[in-house]
């Protein structure tokens, strides 16, 4: 069995690590902080400044105090070294707030871009992308991306500073110590270039191990029950030690890379130093280089390497985060649920209900034809049950009048509109759906039937959740509330939800299915007064759910075979006869009898 | 801190790679000591008279060769102790996850899935960042600290003690704050964890978030989140923002100390200015290890609170386990027997169930029936022990259900639940997940009951279909048959049926009930269902209303009745007669 991915195809392998595309893409979430970014880099220049007081007034205090033997002075001495430590003090403290706050306003407003775009995306991205993966993005990888843009900002520049100083510096002191020293830059930027692939890689497929452990969790805690019925937790287990051991097998990966490459970028550092006391002292000997020079140079190199080393060390920060912003960017590069057509904004209009199916051929992968040319229209104000076997593409033709899906072939029109060039939202507001599977949001009763803040009393509210039955839930006032209802309640949630609203047309898939006939028929008067005066279809694989109907509409294998009233169909002895025969004719004899 | 005990058996089975790792660490650190010594010698070397170039090239050669080292050492030790740290990740992992598995529904209505992700993901990295790069730092920081220390009390010792006073001032306000950190940590964690399920429930009901335009809804209630997070993270960095350079703080105030006081020192003849000068040196050795040491704080509390959370989620028990010792003997013909069972979800809740009494006995067919919230499915919980029915009323061949092994009660009696579940993996792996050895005809067999067999095999993939994340690709009908095909290939002695094709068309499910009776022959089978009408067929019938067992017979006897099943049973035929006159 194919396992790795769980069914899925992990986003392609994704072209050559561009940094600073993705940088540049990054740019538009940090430029609307640009002061505080700067305030961040001035900051973290005053505390380089900062820094160099103390040694001063350190060797102020030899030269001038303690040589000489004067004590006078010394004490204001001290006194101002700790001003100086006050003072660096309150900025380090500042540096922290203002870079704190910069990362997480980044994060923040990234997280909610990402967030907002998942949930424009059309539905069949959610069928191919496990919501385990999903999450993981919004979360684990935004998450990643903190360090980065906290530390990039405000100590890397100022490293990158330094180490441009510093470089001018040598040149200054000695030209040909300073380019022997840098035949030493050379292997540094070639060992970078190496690793950062690798590092990259590594990241990469660490992101990808997480993304693919967040899913197989999401799953399993799922279908957790199910595991258990089958008795199947050493199964599930061995699977899960299998997607953590890539995890683990991907961390080992990442540490390889950078275990070789952190002290290889520290032994540059330390050959350097050999380097310039072989040269330099042959140099010294033979008095082309004065001694102090080369002590100077000897400390300079090291305070050379030490933001190189800093910036090395933040490499590995950078690398991970680079490998997560590509997982970001990927996502939010997925084309949106988007108007099929250029649509003028036009004010939303009250829709008289009138649904038009003309020749609409459709199939989910362009093969297999779910939808078979099919046409019929419904008048406003009509009842309508759909009728046909399991997976007849009754549920499909919802599915396309609610715009999920665009049909290959035909147009559906309603009141006149195509519905290519109705606004999604406008289409969804106005139809009022009750999905096959019920989904009920953590939160209250009364939150989960309203769902938008509404207009709506709290006596409206309680009226309402009389007529559906919901009352005797009202005072259950235990947490988890709505995961501790049956099935049939949540179709009574799922019906109220419609109830709350005023669609102008209604369709109901299989929304009694899990409802019992006494608890329908309690039901049945709010029902009743519902689907008066609005278009209305049902789906029902019952029958006698679909008592409201006046005409009936039979698929079969994606055609409309019959449509017509239920004694036109009957008369007609033809599929719907037949199905009905089978059905119900015996039973009712049998009761009867 | 305590959290940490978690962790003692990992520490143990990694005791000798942590060692030796540790060891390397030290060994590097005192290596990196002596490339200042030879850079002082070639310097002295150069100083005095008649130097030659050969003697540069031993420097070379001595300083290189010790970097050499070094370089060797630490790849060794990274490999060695982060390994060690990503080992520990994976273990406690994997054991957060069996632990999971062990838990019941429950403890899953309480628990939020985003919730455990946060906890198996975002904490356990908290936990390997504190084992890995904490370690090391600690490590680190304590052996050049305490290095630099003893530099020091070997130079002046008054002076030490002295310059070195803050040293309890800022332990007594680290401590202080540190107390606050771990609060605040925690609350950082916890608002994660609400992230990643609010992000996760709005995905799962992607349909109903369409179809209802809630995406401003979805997004008002996640941002919410987001900036609370936001916040606590600002609140968690004030505490980091005053622990970093306090720790920084007082190396520099004791450096006041040193010039103030050192100062008068060397005049009183008490030290040398060399003495002095190198002070000062080893006072600024100092600052990075006691810097560092803010920073390890801050990653081994994170560590700690997050041990304590995962703890909290393996410090449930599973409300149901195996009893040591269990080997029950079975009385034939197989039974399941309940016995005045009352159930309720919690103290204090109105029971779901009261004093109910059934007999399921084999092979027969049976059918439990109520209306919606009348306990059926509750019923069909306790009887597979997803729920935990009291001692004394559930018993399988006579034998108390308590006193059968989880996994041989579940081999015998098994559920269909009412919410067909399917993972994300293919036709085929999902039903091999019930018997994996299998063959295929056998899959193609209960297909054929479940009358599946002919649209899976118009299937271009067929049995290798993918039917995505809880079976998406699939109508409620199929879901549902392709989950009674997977029961049926078990094949368990009991097989319970909760309201299993209720999605399917009458005409399907009529061909599906002939099939399972021939299929079933000689195994029990019990339909959970409120519909009766083509049902009638089946031996015994029990009727619920609100908890309570009222009736129970075969169909005719119970019409005979005219009691609560008659006036459900009539009234569903009403609907349709009604239906038919209204025509």
């Amino acid at each position: 069995m194919s396992f790795g991915d769980f069914g899925y195809i992990e986003g392609e392998r994704l072209g050559r690590p561009y940094d600073l595309r993705l940088l540049k893409r990054l740019f538009p979430y940090l430029w609307p902080w640009r002061y505080r970014w700067m305030l961040g880099l001035l900051i973290s220049l005053g505390l380089t400044f900062l820094d160099l007081i103390p040694p001063y007034l350190t060797k102020q205090a030899i030269d001038h105090h303690i040589l000489p033997g004067e004590l006078k002075g010394l004490s204001s001495l001290a006194l101002i070294l700790v001003l100086v430590l006050s003072l660096n003090f309150g900025l380090q403290y500042i540096q922290v707030m203002v870079l704190e706050r910069l990362g997480q306003r980044v994060m923040h407003t990234l997280r909610m871009k990402l967030f907002a775009h998942l949930l424009t995306l059309p539905l069949p991205f959610f069928q191919h992308n496990p919501i385990g993966r999903l999450v993981t993005r919004a979360t684990n990888d935004i998450e990643n991306l903190n360090e980065m843009v906290k530390s990039l900002l405000a100590t890397l520049f100022k490293d990158v500073f330094l180490t441009l100083a510093i470089f001018g510096l040598l040149l200054t002191l000695d030209f040909r110590l300073a380019l022997v020293t840098f035949t030493l830059i050379p292997p540094i930027f070639i060992s970078a270039r190496l690793f950062s692939r690798q590092a990259r890689d590594a990241f990469r497929d660490l992101r990808r191990r997480i993304a693919q452990l967040n899913a197989f969790l999401q799953e399993s805690l799922a279908g957790m029950s199910l595991i258990q019925i089958l008795v199947r937790e050493k199964k599930r287990s061995d699977d899960f030690l299998e997607v953590n051991h890539q995890t683990y097998l991907a961390g080992m990966k990442q540490i390889q890379v950078f275990a070789l490459f952190l002290p290889l970028m520290e032994l540059i550092s330390v050959a350097a130093i050999a380097l310039l006391i072989w040269y330099g002292g042959g140099q010294v000997i033979q008095k082309s280089v004065s001694l102090g020079t080369l002590v100077a140079f000897l400390s300079y190199i090291q305070m050379f390497f030490k933001p190189l080393r800093e910036m090395t060390e933040k490499y590995s920060v950078m690398q991970s985060a680079m490998a997560s912003l590509e997982r970001i960017f990927e996502l939010l590069d997925e084309a949106a649920e988007k108007e099929e057509r250029e649509i003028k904004p036009e004010p939303m209009e009250k829709w008289a209900g009138k649904i038009e199916f003309q020749n609409i051929r459709f199939a989910y992968d362009s093969k297999n034809w779910v939808i078979k040319d099919l046409s019929f229209t419904i008048h406003p104000g009509e009842t309508v049950a759909i009728v046909g076997m399991t997976g007849g593409g009754k549920s499909t033709l919802i599915r396309l009048l609610e715009g999920f899906y665009a049909p290959q072939q035909g147009r559906i029109v309603i009141d006149g509109r195509d519905l290519q060039t109705i606004p999604k939202k406008e289409l969804r507001t106005r139809i009022g759906l009750v999905p096959q599977e019920t989904f009920l949001f953590e939160g209250d009763l009364q939150e989960n039937v309203l769902l938008q803040p509404s207009g709506a009393s709290d006596q409206e509210w309680k009226t309402l959740a009389e007529t559906m039955h919901l009352g005797a839930l009202l005072n259950r006032k235990e947490p988890y509330l709505t995961r501790s209802l049956s099935a049939g309640e949540q179709q009574l949630v799922a019906l109220a939800r419609v109830m709350a609203r005023d669609p102008a047309i209604l369709v109901l898939d299989e929304a009694t299915s899990q409802i019992d006939a006494y608890t329908e028929m309690l039901v049945q008067d709010a029902l009743s007064r519902l689907l008066s005066g609005r278009t209305s279809l049902i789906i029902a694989h019952r029958l006698f759910t679909l008592r409201q109907a006046r005409r009936i509409l039979v698929i079969h294998e994606g055609r409309l075979v019959e449509d017509g009233t239920h004694v036109d169909l009957m008369q007609k002895k033809g599929y719907y006869y037949r199905l009905y025969q089978l059905q119900f004719k015996k039973e009712v004899h049998l009761q009867f009898s | 801190m305590k959290s940490y005990r978690l962790l003692f058996p990992y520490f143990r089975q990694g005791l000798i790679p942590l060692s030796l790792g540790i060891f390397l660490l030290l060994s590097v650190d005192f290596l990196q000591l002596l490339i200042p010594r030879f850079i002082k010698g070639a310097i002295d070397d150069l100083t005095t008279q008649g130097t030659s170039d050969s003697g540069m090239v031993r420097y070379l050669l001595l300083i290189l060769g010790t970097a050499l080292v070094i370089f060797g050492l630490r790849l060794v030790w990274r490999r060695l102790i982060f390994g060690q740290a990503r080992r520990m990740e994976a273990a406690l992992r994997s054991r957060l996850f069996e632990h999971l598995l062990r838990l019941t529904p429950s403890y899953y209505q309480r628990a939020s899935i985003g919730d455990l992700m946060a906890h198996a993901t975002n904490d356990i990295e908290a936990v390997r960042m504190a084992l890995g790069m904490g370690l090391v730092s600690l490590v680190d920081s304590l052996i050049l600290g305490s290095a630099a220390v003893a530099f020091m009390a070997y130079i002046n010792l008054k002076l030490t003690l002295i310059s070195l006073w803050p040293i309890p001032l800022v332990a007594f306000l680290t401590q202080r704050l540190s107390k606050l950190l771990h609060q605040r940590i925690d609350s950082v964690q916890a608002t994660f964890s609400k992230i990643m399920e609010k992000v996760r429930e709005s995905l799962v009901g992607i349909v109903v978030v369409k179809s209802y335009c809630l995406q401003e809804r979805e997004e008002d209630r996640l941002a919410r989140l987001s900036l609370q997070y936001e916040e606590q993270n600002i609140r968690l960095a004030r505490i980091m923002g005053t622990l970093f350079p306090l720790s920084l703080l007082m190396t520099n105030l004791s450096l006041a100390v040193v010039l103030w006081l050192g100062g008068r020192q060397v005049l009183a003849k008490e030290i040398t200015a060399g003495d002095f000068v190198a002070f000062i040196s080893y006072l600024g050795l100092l600052s990075w290890p006691v810097m560092a040491l803010g920073w390890v704080i801050n990653l081994i509390k994170r560590g700690a609170v997050s041990l304590e959370r995962i703890e909290r989620i393996l410090n449930e028990t599973p409300e149901i386990s195996d009893l040591p010792g269990l080997r029950p003997s079975f009385q034939d013909p197989l039974s399941l027997e309940i016995k005045a069972l009352t159930y309720s979800y919690g103290q204090g809740q109105k029971p779901v169930l009261g004093g109910v009494t059934m007999e399921f006995s084999s092979p027969k067919h049976y059918l439990v029936t109520g209306k919606t919230g009348s306990g059926k499915t509750t019923l069909a919980m306790l009887m597979v022990r997803l729920l935990e029915a009291p001692g004394g009323s559930l018993f399988l061949g006579g034998q108390e259900i308590q006193a059968i092994p989880l996994a041989r009660l579940r081999k015998m009696v098994s559920l269909v639940p009412q919410d067909p579940f399917l993972f994300s993996e293919t036709i085929r792996a999902n039903l091999l997940l019930a018997r994996p050895e299998a063959l295929e005809e056998d899959l193609w067999d209960v297909l054929k009951v479940a009358a599946f067999e002919e649209e899976i095999r118009t299937f271009p993939q067929g049995l290798d279909t993918v039917v995505g994340e809880k079976g998406v690709l699939l109508s409620g009908g199929q879901k549902q048959r392709l989950c009674l095909a997977r029961a049926l290939l078990e094949n368990p002695l009991i097989l319970i049926l909760d309201n299993t094709l209720s999605a399917v068309d009458l005409n399907t499910e009529r061909k599906i009930q002939e099939a399972l009776t021939a299929f079933r022959q000689g195994r029990t089978t019990v339909f959970i269902s409120h519909r009766l009408i083509g049902l009638e067929g089946v031996e015994t019938i029990y009727l619920l209303d609100e908890g309570t067992l009222v009736e129970s017979g075969n169909h005719h006897q119970l019409l005979r009745q005219r009691g609560l099943y008659y006036q459900l049973y009539q009234f569903q035929c009403l609907e349709m007669e009604l239906r038919q006159g209204s025509f």
